[in-house]
């Protein structure tokens, strides 16, 4: 379907569950406007989304957990330890540590990908445990103090602070991101089965989709994009700190589940995703303009996740809740 | 049913088995894609709204004929049919009777799964009754000459 008949169809084709996502970003969008018309500058928006940059790359391989029907709590514990290695090793490494820190996220993918399937454990579990695992990590290779890059490195972290055509880096890498995994989830082996498993496991298996690989290759996807949301933040803060994405894996559901993919599994889509950090972003700016504590904040986040889930998932058609 | 994801269309059901057909340089073609879904709707006569539609909408027979078309689409030559009409409402059901016979006839063998008489006797050439897993007798049925029940149910008492 070509994208101008989709647009045609809006209306038509889809329900309004589906297309909630979008009207509440546009009503979001549309009270910042009116509340600061200085939120629609073109400046404003763009470092906004440089600033979700980190987010969205985690939101995006987390989406990929959740079409598989599963979870991964150790997204945020993954990019901390990632953001402790980058700024331990650029010292010595430079450029390098920024692969090292991705590696030990393809790693920690691999670990809790295995666990989950082979030792058939829950993925929530599989994951916490790994969460702990690398959270408590960073605390004792950090000796819980924040590693700051000194300034004969700074030059280092140029590749996401600096700008481009005027526009900061983080916005490329971000979209960057977000075009590769639309591809991987469209147009891949990968990404179909993924959707697959994550609507009919059982009829997937039938149909000869090797389960556990699949899975073991999503969770490594996902912990991927974490440690590499850890490298966008340990550059842009040019230090590592086991404490620097405190918050985020709360927020990395919340912009996946706000997007409207089912956390059931098998609907859903990374640009849903996309839609989902902008709307947190909008969130965001509005819960600071009219003054709510930031702490409070999460509370809210907490709430909305809630009542994200209750909207987009047919919970009619699920016996069982787990 | 166990033989689709409810939650996908048709084209991403047909290609699960086998998605080669369908892959140009690593990526899934989704024209091609599509056109495969249509080939499958026109020759097994599916019927559903478009090819788009999500296999959940379609009736338990459609379904079934999803189920055949997607191992039909990996050039399989023989079928283990086990109870294929179950869930299947009765006029659906001569439909996918029509299916398996014209399917046959184009020389692909089935290996019958069946606890109706009728069904057994109609769709068959050759039956086996067993009992307690055990085969307990071997009854030739060409079509110009069909067993009784009474035939099959002696083997199975």
């Amino acid at each position: 379907m070509s994208l101008l008949t989709r647009v045609k169809n809006w209306g038509k084709t889809t329900n309004w569950v589906d297309a909630m996502p979008i009207y509440t970003l546009i009503v979001l969008v549309a009270v910042m406007a009116i509340g600061s018309p200085r939120f629609l500058l073109p400046s404003n928006l763009l470092g906004l989304l440089s600033q979700s940059a980190t987010l969205l790359v985690m939101g995006l391989g987390q989406t990929f957990i959740i079409l598989l029907g599963s979870i991964d709590l150790s997204i945020a514990a993954v990019a901390a330890f990632s953001t402790v290695l980058v700024a331990m090793f650029i010292p010595s490494l430079g450029y390098f540590a920024y692969v090292l820190g991705l590696i030990y996220g393809v790693l920690s993918g691999l670990l809790t990908g295995v666990v989950h399937t082979k030792a058939r454990i829950p993925s929530f579990i599989a994951s916490l445990g790994a969460s702990g695992l690398w959270i408590g990590m960073a605390f004792v290779v950090s000796n819980a103090t924040p590693i700051t890059v000194s300034s004969e490195h700074i030059y280092l972290t140029k590749w996401v602070t600096g700008n481009t055509f005027g526009v900061n880096n983080a916005v490329y890498i971000a979209l960057i991101t977000l075009a590769i995994t639309f591809v991987l989830e469209r147009y891949t082996r990968f990404g179909r089965y993924v959707k697959a498993i994550g609507a009919g496991e059982k009829a997937s298996m039938v149909s000869g989709v090797a389960i556990d690989r699949y899975k073991i290759l999503a969770f490594m996807l996902c912990a991927t994009l974490a440690s590499f949301s850890g490298v966008l933040l340990s550059a842009r803060m040019a230090g590592g700190s086991a404490r620097m994405a405190d918050g985020f894996q709360m927020k990395a559901i919340a912009v996946v589940v706000l997007g409207g993919t089912a956390i059931s599994g098998g609907v859903g889509s990374v640009l849903r995703t996309f839609i989902g950090v902008l709307i947190v972003m909008a969130l965001d700016v509005g819960m600071n303009m009219i003054g709510i504590n930031p702490w409070f904040q999460q509370a809210i986040y907490g709430g909305i996740i809630i009542l994200a889930v209750a909207l987009t998932i047919d919970r009619s058609r699920i016996t069982i809740i787990k | 049913m166990e033989g689709l994801v409810l939650y996908l269309s048709l084209g991403p059901n047909i290609t699960l088995p086998d998605m080669s057909p369908v892959l140009r340089g690593g990526l899934v073609n989704l024209r091609q894609e599509r056109r495969l879904a249509e080939h499958w709707i026109e020759r097994m006569r599916i019927k559903t709204p478009s090819a788009n539609a999500l296999c959940l909408n379609l009736s338990g027979g459609n379904q079934q004929k999803v189920v055949l078309s997607k191992w039909l689409a990996t050039r399989v030559k023989v079928f283990v049919l086990d109870h294929p009409t179950r869930g299947v409402d009765v006029g659906a059901k001569e439909e996918v009777y029509e299916l398996i016979r014209e399917l046959a006839a184009q020389g692909i063998a089935f290996l019958l799964i069946a606890d109706t008489l009728e069904e057994t006797i109609g769709l068959s050439n050759l039956i086996f009754t067993m009992r307690d897993g055990v085969i307990t007798k071997r009854i030739e049925a060409p079509p110009e000459r069909k067993p009784s029940p009474v035939e099959l149910i002696e083997g199975m008492m």
